[in-house]
């Protein structure tokens, strides 16, 4: 079970409300898909299910418990891991080491089982295992962080801009090895600002603008068109 | 030619002593981003605890070690949660405001404790009276205890840094806050063990060195400035940055009493700081990172 | 319209009048504390050291733990003229202005290391100097006798014999009202509001035209200098002084005490002073723990009033100011501020107001030239080869989806980009290669995606550092408050207040804009830029995150304004609505180039750009 119930969510920083009285649902097993303009609010949605921010007003839920505010490593702990915008690998550690620390609370046991689950993921990972993870390219730092979220054995998935600053057959890439590395009983919510690709992997979507759900429906619908989201991203 | 080796080994003898404390403070900037002004005040603690513990206490020399050493991380983690933790998303002056406050009121406490006069540091054997001859060259047994012992704290560090989950920890979240909370790292976790471990070697490098400089007031103070400069030399963010820089420090200031006029000797510690912090930021012994999104 | 209650600047304000009641107090209960002269003499010192500090640590942000050196200096100097050691004269007339001119040129030497790096390695660079200045004065045996130190000579002023104790005190006293009225005349002018605005944010600083190089070694050369002359009331004081009481403890001590007074007003630095320098002979018995009352006192301030105790008395203030606000109560002391700033009474609608005063030009201006900007690293090429053309008075649109290279673009143009290649040209002026600051006094405006703001300074005070380059005074006028220095003090805050008025913030005047909701905050980013008076505004997504009506509304009033003294305006936006309805030509972004150019409406249909913000 890996549901998600966000209902009336108020996140700030500071003075400023971000996000004004949001709702969304993900289902156990769905792929949602989380859609809108820059600084529509969405990184700041993912970052408050996974707990750098915490919430003004307001719940999120996990299978029917409130997860609000609790502390990231406890939300590591239910299972929900969150692949950052900007891959966000650790410049100075090798490759090695960062797969390491994305084992940190799962225990040594594990870890062996990660690593070849990772390695066999993303073989050149492997063989730049001693390399310091600054110096991989933009695609590889973004194989990185998603071997790092296959070793933490997510139940739920937050993904965010998976396909900013990478060329887009290699997004393209990205997005088809998804089905493999993951489970289809693993929940995800993606955010993307590249309606097309989030489209035709997700079934369901929600746009957000300057912090309002503004849309939301089947992805069904709009796959074949996705301009005709046009107005709900730029507000026309 | 023995004149000299007896100088380098001063040199290496004082840079030890300012790699330990070198190391202790980059310990703390790696992951709080401060310097601890605190340091050589706690570090000089440390080194009277253990006296105290040795002559009034009545404990024995290795037992009162380690009871000084084990009280002060103790303490260490209790004024890492009072007083640094609350203010742990606050900007650096705060911290730093803390330190120098702790500073002040540790050195006040150092004197009410410990009397105000100079005392020595008795070891079993008095072994730090006691010298040999290798070549020509004269060596002192406890300086050899304060070699191989340095070594050994260094390993230690060393492999806790490198080796373990916590060091791991350390790492990912100096280098990136949000995203080793992301892997589930701890902020508290971080905070108070890289505070204990810092205090900790620098408490070691205060008993060590106690015999070396007599225990008297403030008398860690400038090898905590030595210290500072050997952790800048490493760029304050490298580890084995500071522990370099702590010997090239230790081994330039030698030569620089012997062979520079009195005033350029005592002015090296400044000048090796602003051509660093002038010339080249990252220190002597750190490759340029790639080039960060402004 | 209401009054919006703006204080006119003037000679005199509350805090003059307050200040003067404290020193005549102590200057005529003096006599009565006899056996305490000495331990007032430090108080003084202290004070002076701290108001220095208000200015160099409180207003410009510069942690300093060096500030021990400045003091010896002065105390050596005092003590080697006294002496007549160099043939210039003798007495406090001799001794003051030189130990203000030498320890004013060390402070701008010592403060070199601010240039290149932050604010925790300035503190080391700063402790370094501290530490290796006492052991110069050491070994400089000519100046300071080594360890035998050197006494001081008679106190002479211009050939008045001073006595020690009460006589000597109240002369401290008088010489330090003067020195605060100075530092106060600094702080109030455009060097503390550009110092302020450099201590809150640097990239903003330069980005109004605040040679924040400059004005950091300025901060140290006048806090050094006013501390140098502290250090002549030190020896006079103690009527001694050795190397050995020049340590980093007293440079440590000395920042500490603005810290635990309030750095954030002179007042801070007496009240630091006090509680520091006497309640150790208060409370004798507790001399001893001197240390341990100190350090504690720092750490529960620093845990819970950050401003000092100062700024508690000041909160206490502020819930008895409120609590006393819901009863009825006369007024005690009418104002002795003089009228208000009231803005031109406008019965028009904002949108058709009349040209705002001083400001309006028929002139259009803000022709920019863009050739081929690059600015690639790490292997990204965020800006690859940008060249466009901007006519002047135009108001031009720049979209494009996320990572297209819009504020790189911006940061190329005005200088915040360290690597940026291109030519860029603004009237005919050639920026680059310039610094920013320099290329913002050319005309160059701009606001910041994350708003960069001077947070704890006042709405006012954004529009004010805006206008400051106008000022037409010198910092020495400034410092004695000339009339000149007030009269283009009433106009900056007169244009301010109109500038407020007009973007409709200026009931928030007087508010730290810390505390301000988002979309006012957006607005006050924009009004500094406007503030300028810029020939061209890169405004960069100012209506992120408000909603479209405001954003809207907000635009119009910056165009209008724009047009009122003709300048162009460049705006990056995501809010396609807004971007149609204000700008007459767009230029779209994608991956580092133009993809496309034209009007609003051209670029809207434009296949390419809708596969490319969409991203299919």
């Amino acid at each position: 079970m890996s549901e998600l119930t966000i209902s009336d969510l108020k996140v700030g920083y500071k003075k400023n409300e971000v996000i004004h009285g949001l709702n969304l649902h993900v289902g156990s097993g769905e792929r949602v898909a989380l859609l809108g303009a820059n600084g529509a609010g969405k990184s700041t949605v993912l970052k408050t299910i996974s707990g750098l921010l915490t919430p003004s007003e307001g719940s999120i839920q996990f299978n029917g418990d409130g997860i609000g505010g609790i502390s990231p490593a406890d939300i590591v702990d239910l299972g929900i891991v969150h692949v950052p915008e900007g891959r966000r690998v650790f410049p100075a550690l090798n490759v090695e080491d960062n797969l390491k620390v994305a084992n940190y609370r799962k225990g040594p046991e594990s870890l062996a089982e990660g690593f070849e689950a990772a390695y066999a993921a993303f073989p050149i990972l492997e063989e730049r295992r001693k390399q310091p993870a600054g110096l991989l390219s933009g695609g590889q730092q973004q194989m990185l962080s998603l071997a790092r979220a296959i070793i933490a054995k997510p139940k739920f998935l937050l993904i965010d801009e998976m396909s900013l600053g990478l060329a887009p057959l290699l997004v393209k890439e990205f997005y088809q090895t998804l089905d493999s590395l993951f489970s289809s009983e693993i929940s995800l919510l993606l955010v993307e600002q590249n309606a097309g690709m989030a489209l035709a992997h997700c079934s369901r979507f929600y746009v957000i603008r300057n912090g309002d759900l503004v849309l939301e429906g089947n992805s069904e619908d709009y796959r074949d068109d996705p301009t005709k989201l046009q107005p709900a991203y730029l507000g026309q | 030619m023995t004149q000299f080796i007896q100088l380098l080994w001063s040199g290496i003898l004082n840079g030890l002593l300012y790699a330990m404390i070198g190391l202790s403070l980059v310990l703390i900037f790696k992951t709080a981003r401060i310097l601890n002004f605190a340091a050589g005040t706690m570090a000089g603690f440390t080194g009277w605890f253990a006296w105290w513990w040795a002559t009034k206490g009545g404990v024995p020399f290795l037992l009162a070690i380690l009871v000084a050493i084990v009280m002060v991380a103790v303490a260490t983690l209790l004024i890492e949660r009072l007083t640094i933790r609350p203010l742990i998303n606050e900007n650096f002056l705060s911290i730093v405001t803390i330190t120098l406050g702790l500073e002040i009121l540790i050195a006040n406490l150092s004197i009410r404790f410990f009397g105000g006069r100079a005392e020595s540091l008795r070891i079993p054997g008095d072994i730090q009276f006691k010298n040999f001859e290798i070549g020509g060259v004269r060596f002192n047994w406890w300086h050899i205890v304060i070699l191989i012992s340095t070594f050994i704290i260094l390993a230690i560090v060393g492999y806790i840094v490198n080796r373990t989950e916590l060091g791991l920890a350390m790492r990912a979240f100096a280098e990136d806050k949000d995203a080793a909370r992301l892997m589930g790292i701890k902020e508290s976790t971080v905070s108070q063990w890289t505070w204990t471990l810092s205090v900790t070697v620098g408490g070691l490098a205060g008993i060590l060195f106690a015999p070396v400089l007599f225990l008297q007031q403030d008398y860690m103070n400038i090898p905590f400035i030595k210290g500072f400069v050997a952790a800048i030399l490493g760029g304050f963010t490298s580890l084995s940055g500071g522990v370099l820089g702590g010997l090239l420090l230790g081994e330039l200031e030698a030569l620089a009493v012997k062979y520079a006029p009195r005033q350029a000797a005592a002015a090296l510690p400044v000048l090796i700081v602003f051509f660093i912090l002038l010339v080249r930021p990252r220190g002597l012994f750190t490759r340029a990172k790639a080039h960060e999104r402004v | 319209m209401e009054r919006a209650g703006i204080p006119v600047p003037g000679y005199i304000k509350r805090n003059h009048l307050l200040g003067v009641f404290f020193f005549a107090l102590t200057f005529l209960l003096l006599p009565q504390f006899d056996q305490y002269t000495t331990a007032i003499g430090f108080i003084l010192v202290f004070a002076a050291v701290g108001g220095s500090l208000v200015i160099a640590f409180g207003a410009a942000g510069q942690f300093t733990l060096g500030h021990s050196i400045f003091l010896g200096v002065g105390a050596f100097l005092s003590a080697n003229i006294a002496n007549d050691s160099y043939g210039w004269g003798r007495g406090l007339e001799v001794e003051i202005p030189i130990a203000l001119a030498v320890c004013f040129i060390l402070g701008l030497i010592v403060g070199l290391p601010s240039l290149r790096v932050n604010e925790l390695y300035l503190a080391l660079a700063t402790f370094a100097i501290a530490y290796v200045g006492q052991q110069v004065l050491y070994e400089w045996k000519q100046f300071t006798a080594g360890g035998s130190g050197k006494s001081a000579g008679d106190l002479t002023l211009f050939g008045w014999e001073i006595g020690r104790g009460t006589p000597y005190i109240r002369l401290s006293l008088i010489i330090l009202l003067v020195t605060f009225w100075i530092c106060g005349n600094i702080l109030d002018g455009k060097t503390g509001r550009s110092m302020n605005a450099l201590r809150t944010s640097e990239t903003a600083a330069r980005s109004v035209g605040i040679n924040v190089a400059w004005l950091k070694i300025l901060a140290f050369g006048i806090s050094g200098a006013i501390t140098g002359l502290a250090g002549v009331l030190y020896i006079h004081n103690l009527r001694y002084a050795g190397p050995e009481n020049f340590n980093v403890h007293l440079s440590i001590l000395l920042i500490l005490t603005l810290i635990i007074g309030g750095r954030h007003r002179l007042a801070g630095a007496v009240a630091g002073a006090v509680f520091v320098k006497f309640l150790p002979e208060l409370i004798r018995d507790v001399q001893e723990y001197e240390g341990v009352i100190y350090g504690g006192a720092l750490i529960f301030l620093t845990l819970f009033s950050p401003r000092g105790i100062i700024g508690l008395i000041e909160a206490s203030l502020r819930i008895i100011g409120t609590r006393l606000a819901k009863t009825p109560i006369v007024k005690v002391i009418p104002s002795l501020i003089p009228s208000q700033i009231e803005p031109a009474d406008r019965s028009a609608s904002p949108l058709h107001s009349p040209p705002l005063s001083g400001v309006a030009s028929s002139e259009k201006r803000g022709q920019l030239t863009v050739t081929d900007a690059k600015v690639i690293f790490g292997g990204v090429r965020a800006v690859d080869g940008v060249s466009f053309e901007v006519e002047a008075g135009k108001v031009t649109g720049v979209i494009g989806s996320n990572g297209a290279g819009k504020t790189t673009l911006f940061n190329a143009i005005t200088g915040h980009a360290n690597n940026a290649e291109g030519a860029f040209t603004l009237d005919g002026v050639e920026l680059s290669n310039k610094p920013i600051f320099t290329r913002s006094l050319a005309g160059l405006g701009r606001t910041f995606q994350n708003l960069n703001l001077h947070g704890d300074i006042r709405v006012l005070d954004h529009a004010l550092i805006g206008l400051d380059r106008e000022m037409e005074y010198g910092r020495v006028s400034e410092a004695f408050r000339l009339p000149h220095v007030v009269r283009n003090e009433r106009q900056a805050y007169e244009r301010s207040a109109e500038l407020l008025d007009h973007m409709q913030l200026l009931e928030f005047w007087n508010e730290k804009v810390d505390d301000l909701p988002y979309g006012l905050q957006k607005r006050v980013d924009v009004a500094r830029g406007l503030a300028t008076n810029p020939s061209v505004l890169l405004l960069d997504e100012p209506a992120a995150g408000l909603p479209t009506a405001e954003a809207l509304e907000m635009m119009e009033h910056v165009i209008e304004y724009a047009a009122h003294i003709g300048c162009g305006v460049i705006v990056i936006e995501h809010n396609v609505e807004l971007v149609a309805d204000v700008c007459e030509r767009v230029i779209v972004m994608d991956a580092g180039k133009i993809l496309a150019d034209g009007t609003a409406k051209s670029v809207m249909q434009n296949e390419d750009v809708i596969a490319a913000y969409l991203g299919t």
